[in-house]
């Protein structure tokens, strides 16, 4: 019953700035099948928020140069202010990483969901006098009706008391509960996919917890697809079903989540894991990958990780890279791959 | 048995919230109490870890050591003698212990260059310009980065590379202590470790002593010896890593441990998620602050204060502590049950 809601295809997009032409995202292609959770991880600048962002159409002051977007049938790329508008309203939502700037802070939470769910209703039409409660043009039923609705947002994603917190303000909710809030927001409009950039990476352990166990829980109930930016391996592994390795603009590796993360068929992604600190035994040095994240401005030469790989031999420099099956449903873009399980063979 | 270099005594800070002429006539001034009565000492060369969530007085109690707030009532000695704010202490104790704080960027002065930055607590110390520009130029090569980084700014530095420059300035005047606030929580995992690498290479070079704050668990069990765990400005269990990760005698260290997300998608963990929020520090609950959220919790817990109980190496502020210490799966065990 896996059906494709998102497809992403040879997406390009850049950023034109004094110093030449950035390369955010250089040639991406994955795909999201409804229901499922998927993670996108890699280091910061390596173009992760940037795809995300193009997929519901906000890369301003960036430019998608080629590659198609398809959600549900439609083309995003090329689709007009009022289209893109409605697949906002009803089909893709997002939940960016800093809830204190993109909550509005002169209104209150309550008001916030109720434009959300405002919207939804009627993503084609935002009247002023829906917005200016006049009594003649308003009814009082409905608005305490869309009130109770948010009310019961707030409850479902966690937020205790929403009959009183449904008209506090920003300031006066902790950051997980902003997070939260942010989570109900987008709720209300019922999405089909839920971009989620980086939601827990400010917050504490014990909340990220919960957060993501809403997640879940709301993926489970309402059929919701997920793409889930993070930097963090530990976030993939507790919540996703599929996983995309991101590195300079490109994927690297792609596939279902045990078998990257416990067999990586990629040398970058078997360097995040290094990583991780749990993978070192107690008061040793760290695994560290040398070198540094590439500045992608300029047309981007062989592979991207290249230069700090291990095992980059001189057909990395040049040329594209190869898409190898290494599993079911599992690719790798590396000129290495044979050699790369071989050694991890012997390791073993 | 050596000398502690830190011994903290009962310390409590209480920030004013309202302490206005009228709220004072009326006697009902209300205080943030960020720091409850917490003692505990850092022996020379070792890491403490103090963890828990935002809003449970790390920072506070770390601002006291270093000096940045006078603690209300209880003391800080610093190599067995009291140290009161940071004006009032003598140019000895203030050259002994650095500081690196959470955002290696915000902690940077904009307007000068690397070079000042590094130079100035040597500047306060009344140092030449000549032994200056040698001691920055080797402080520099020492935390892994070129010359060349000398006449920049830190708006033109990766957050990685303003943490090294906030380190090098940190050991500038060879401290005894070092305060990490949280060094690592705004990097990526690989840069993380870059960082983590050498800070314990300065710890057995310079024989430093740590005291590292930090909320991720899975740092903290890989650099410190001892670990603090605190809630509400209170502590919950102090014990060895080793201990404190397989023998965990305290419910709130349970449920921060099963909060880490594995990288192992094979080993999903029993979780023991906390419902709400922290509670406000302004009203604190009665008896143990945990007993809000703590899933053993029972009417004892919400009355009686628990003292502080001696198991194994540990040592846990819980009254159910030593039937938790014995039986791990308990608290599983009843979130299963519910």
């Amino acid at each position: 019953m896996s059906e494709t809601l998102l497809e992403v295809e040879d997406l390009h997009t850049r950023f034109a700035t004094r110093e030449g032409t950035v390369h955010a995202v250089e040639g991406v292609s994955f795909s999201v099948d409804r229901g499922e959770i998927v993670g996108v991880v890699g280091e910061s600048g390596s173009g992760k928020s940037v795809t995300a962002r193009s997929l519901i159409r906000l890369e301003d002051p960036g430019y998608i140069e080629r590659g198609s977007v398809r959600f549900d049938g439609i083309e995003m790329t090329d689709a007009d202010d009022r289209t893109i508008r409605r697949v906002r309203g009803d089909g893709m939502a997002m939940v960016f990483q800093d809830p204190m700037e993109t909550l509005n802070p002169v209104f209150s939470i309550g008001e916030q969901i109720v434009e959300s769910i405002k919207v939804h209703e009627s993503p084609e039409k935002q009247g002023l006098l829906d917005y200016l409660n006049v009594p003649l043009f308003s009814s009082r039923g409905k608005r305490s009706q869309m009130r109770q609705r948010a009310i019961d947002l707030m409850s479902e994603v966690g937020i205790p008391h929403p009959e009183t917190r449904v008209s506090a303000y920003p300031h006066e909710f902790s950051g997980g509960m902003r997070q939260r809030a942010m989570l109900a927001i987008a709720l209300a409009r019922e999405p089909d996919l839920l971009v989620a950039d980086e939601p827990t990476t400010a917050l504490d352990v014990t909340i990220q917890a919960e957060i993501l166990q809403r997640i879940r829980d709301l993926n489970e109930e309402l059929d919701m697809a997920v793409l889930m930016i993070t930097h963090d391996l530990g976030v993939v592994a507790e919540l996703c079903d599929k996983v995309v390795v991101m590195y300079g603009g490109q994927v690297m590796e792609e596939g279902p989540v045990e078998d990257v993360l416990t067999n990586p068929k990629h040398p970058y992604t078997e360097s995040l894991l290094g990583c991780m600190p749990q993978t070192c035994a107690r008061g040793e040095p760290l695994n560290v990958i040398e070198g540094r994240v590439p500045s992608m401005v300029g047309e981007p030469t062989g592979c991207p990780f290249a230069s700090r790989c291990w095992c980059s031999s001189e057909s990395c420099t040049s040329g594209e890279l190869p898409t190898e099956q290494v599993g079911d449903d599992h690719t790798s873009r590396c000129h290495h791959v044979e050699e790369l399980s071989e050694s991890m063979e012997a390791e073993q | 048995m050596t000398k502690p270099i830190v011994e903290i005594d009962d310390v409590v800070k209480r920030f004013p919230v309202d302490d206005s002429f009228f709220a004072k006539l009326l006697g009902n001034e209300t205080y943030v109490t960020a720091v409850d009565g917490v003692s505990l000492s850092i022996e020379p060369g070792e890491t403490l870890a103090l963890v828990g969530e935002s809003g449970s007085g790390k920072s506070t109690l770390a601002n006291m050591v270093t000096g940045l707030h006078s603690p209300t009532s209880g003391t800080v000695k610093f190599d067995g003698e009291v140290v009161g704010e940071a004006t009032s202490r003598n140019k000895e104790t203030l050259a002994a212990i650095g500081m690196v704080f959470q955002n290696p960027r915000g902690s940077l002065d904009s307007r000068l260059t690397i070079k000042q930055i590094i130079a100035e607590p040597l500047k306060a110390r009344g140092w030449s310009a000549a032994e200056r520009e040698q001691k920055v130029e080797s402080l520099i090569e020492r935390v892994n980065l070129s010359q060349a980084y000398l006449p920049r700014h830190p708006h033109e530095l990766s957050g990685g590379e303003a943490q090294r420059v906030a380190i090098a300035r940190a050991i500038a005047l060879n401290p005894r202590l070092i305060v990490l606030d949280e060094p690592v929580s705004a990097l990526d995992v690989s840069v993380q470790a870059k960082i983590v690498n050498l800070l314990m290479e300065l710890q057995d070079e310079l024989n430093l002593t740590y005291l590292f704050i930090a909320h991720d668990l899975n740092v903290v069990e890989h650099i410190a010896d001892r670990i603090a765990v605190m809630y509400l400005g209170q502590l919950m269990e102090i014990a060895p890593t080793e201990v404190l990760f397989t023998e965990t005698s305290h419910p709130y260290t349970e449920t921060l441990l099963s909060a880490i997300p594995s990288v192992d998608p094979t080993k999903q963990k029993e979780r023991v998620i906390l419902d709400g929020d922290i509670p406000s520090p302004i009203n604190t609950p009665s008896g143990c602050v945990f007993h809000t959220r703590c899933p053993l919790a029972d009417e004892h817990c919400a009355t009686q204060t628990p003292a502080a109980e001696h198991i194994g190496e540990s040592t846990s502020w819980c009254h159910y502590a030593a039937e938790f210490a014995d039986d791990e799966k308990r608290i599983a065990g009843v979130m299963s049950d519910d």
